[in-house]
């Protein structure tokens, strides 16, 4: 999985972190390093969305928080990952 | 690396920056700046100016960027040197300035012909077009030659004293563009020398009042001449260009009855507008007409759309003189096709003068008249720069067109991308 946007909002799903937080996250549960550019722009369109907003921050460092309407997306895209997961499995083991 | 990444982080629309900068400095100083941090700020900062512009700024940015773009391209591009000189014909003194326009088309005819242009693109002193040739057929190289790189124009027409016509020849090696307006000066000389030599008719005869003209090209403000050649405009929104020549017959003798010669007018238009001579016109290699029709349509119908776009109107106040127009999309091929209809005209009228004095049993009423042909502007070099305006105007066209592109495309996108 890939897409940044699922990615931020799947870190901050774990809790409210800053954009290095969510670096670190993300590469540990997803194997993928996002790029300080791409991390900003899915912030930027997530934010956009109404899906995260900035909360507290630390010096420089500002903190984000999910939505309660960037839950219940990312819970449909979940949903629709899981529907493609489940078909997936059943398919190669017919295989 | 880091004064890098602070002029990448300017690239970023001056909303965003004012927003989101500081902590993603404090991210970047976090997580280490690099050739890949620096690429992927880049590629994101290029994105973002895209989603937040109007489509006329980035048409505008795209659009020049295509235009820099191709400027920089054209000035590695060869350059191509156009070799012009100016010539003269005139009359000699005394007599009736009847033929000067004929006898140059005439001669054009004759330089232009397969044998004539063969000779000089394979003259070893020139050896024109040697990659080429190598490539392609050696008609294909006479085509080219006599369709994009010769350019034979009337200047002006001084009336009933003679007529000054340019010569320009274009071509990658300077010095062979100018030797090359040499040798196709040389042989309108000896062609003139030649028709000379064949005569002219000093009895009734018709004469080109008005050569026939360029049409004008569209008036873009700002944009070179020739664009309609590089604009990808359909043919059906593009108008005919109309070329128009002037005839008159010319009586002998003032006392002559004028019915005899109208009839005479019409009888060559007949002549002219048959079948078989608008067939050949249609059909010449050099004039190569109406080629989409010809693939969809049989011959006939061509025919008579040329004879649609062909016409001939009389002129107010005096019955021995009509006007021939030709429309057609391009302006060139308009007053070439126009030029060899005008030929055909004084052809026919000249076989029926032969017709109508061995039915009276008349001599020919040939006369050696030799037309004075002089060059007035040696051939001068000067290196091309419409490579610069058409290379330009494409890459503006692809910019404006990448703009559309790009902003299509983030239109379409799904919504987490917006």
């Amino acid at each position: 999985m890939s897409d940044p946007t699922l990615l931020v909002l799947s870190s901050l799903a774990g809790g409210d972190k800053h954009g290095y937080a969510m670096m670190q996250d993300i590469e540990a549960f997803a194997g993928t390093r996002l790029g300080p550019g791409t991390l900003y722009g899915a912030i930027t369109r997530l934010e956009r969305r109404g899906w995260i907003r900035p909360v507290g921050a630390h010096d420089r460092r500002q903190q984000y928080t999910i939505t309660s309407a960037g839950r219940a997306w990312l819970a449909d895209q979940l949903d629709s990952l899981q529907q493609v997961v489940k078909t997936s499995r059943a398919r190669l083991k017919h295989a | 690396m880091r004064r890098l990444t602070r002029f990448v982080l300017r690239l970023y629309p001056a909303a965003w920056r004012k927003r989101y900068r500081a902590e993603l400095e404090a991210l970047i100083e976090d997580s280490g700046a690099g050739w890949r941090v620096i690429a992927d700020l880049l590629k994101e900062s290029i994105k973002m100016q895209l989603t937040t512009w109007s489509f006329g700024k980035l048409a505008a940015v795209l659009g020049l960027a295509g235009l820099v773009a191709a400027g920089v391209t054209s000035a590695f591009i060869a350059p191509i040197y156009i070799s012009q000189a100016g010539l003269r014909i005139t009359p000699p003194a005394g007599s009736v300035m009847q033929h000067a326009t004929n006898h140059l088309m005439q001669m054009e005819n004759q330089i232009l012909s397969r044998t004539s242009l063969s000779a000089i693109i394979q003259d070893p002193r020139l050896d024109l077009y040697a990659s080429e040739r190598k490539t392609l057929p050696l008609e294909d190289v006479i085509e080219k030659m006599r369709r994009q790189d010769i350019r034979i124009r009337i200047v002006s027409l001084p009336a009933n004293s003679s007529e000054a016509f340019s010569v320009s020849f274009s071509y990658p090696d300077k010095v062979k563009a100018q030797r090359t307006v040499q040798a196709l000066i040389a042989k309108f000389q000896d062609a003139n020398l030649e028709l000379d030599r064949e005569g002219v008719y000093a009895g009734d005869h018709l004469q080109v009042v008005d050569p026939p003209t360029l049409p004008a090209s569209p008036g873009i403000p700002f944009l070179p001449p020739d664009w309609t050649d590089v604009v990808p405009v359909p043919n059906w929104l593009r108008p005919n260009r109309v070329s128009k020549a002037e005839l008159r017959m010319v009586p002998a003798s003032a006392s002559e009855g004028r019915g005899p010669l109208t009839e005479r007018i019409t009888r060559i238009q007949n002549e002219v507008l048959s079948r078989a001579s608008l067939s050949s016109i249609i059909q010449n290699p050099r004039l190569e007409l109406y080629q989409q029709e010809r693939k969809s349509a049989p011959l006939e119908d061509v025919i008579e759309r040329m004879r649609k776009d062909i016409r001939i109107g009389r002129v107010s106040g005096d019955p021995l003189a009509f006007t021939i127009s030709f429309g057609y999309l391009d302006r060139g091929r308009a007053q070439r096709t126009l030029q060899a209809l005008v030929l055909r005209f004084v052809d026919a009228d000249v076989e029926v003068q032969h017709q109508q004095e061995a039915a009276r049993h008349e001599p020919p009423t040939i006369v050696r008249e030799a037309m004075n042909l002089e060059v007035l502007d040696p051939p001068s070099t000067d290196r091309q720069r419409r490579n610069f305006y058409r290379v330009g105007m494409i890459g503006l066209i692809a910019g404006l067109m990448l703009a559309a592109v790009a902003r299509l495309l983030f239109r379409l996108r799904s919504p987490t991308a917006a």
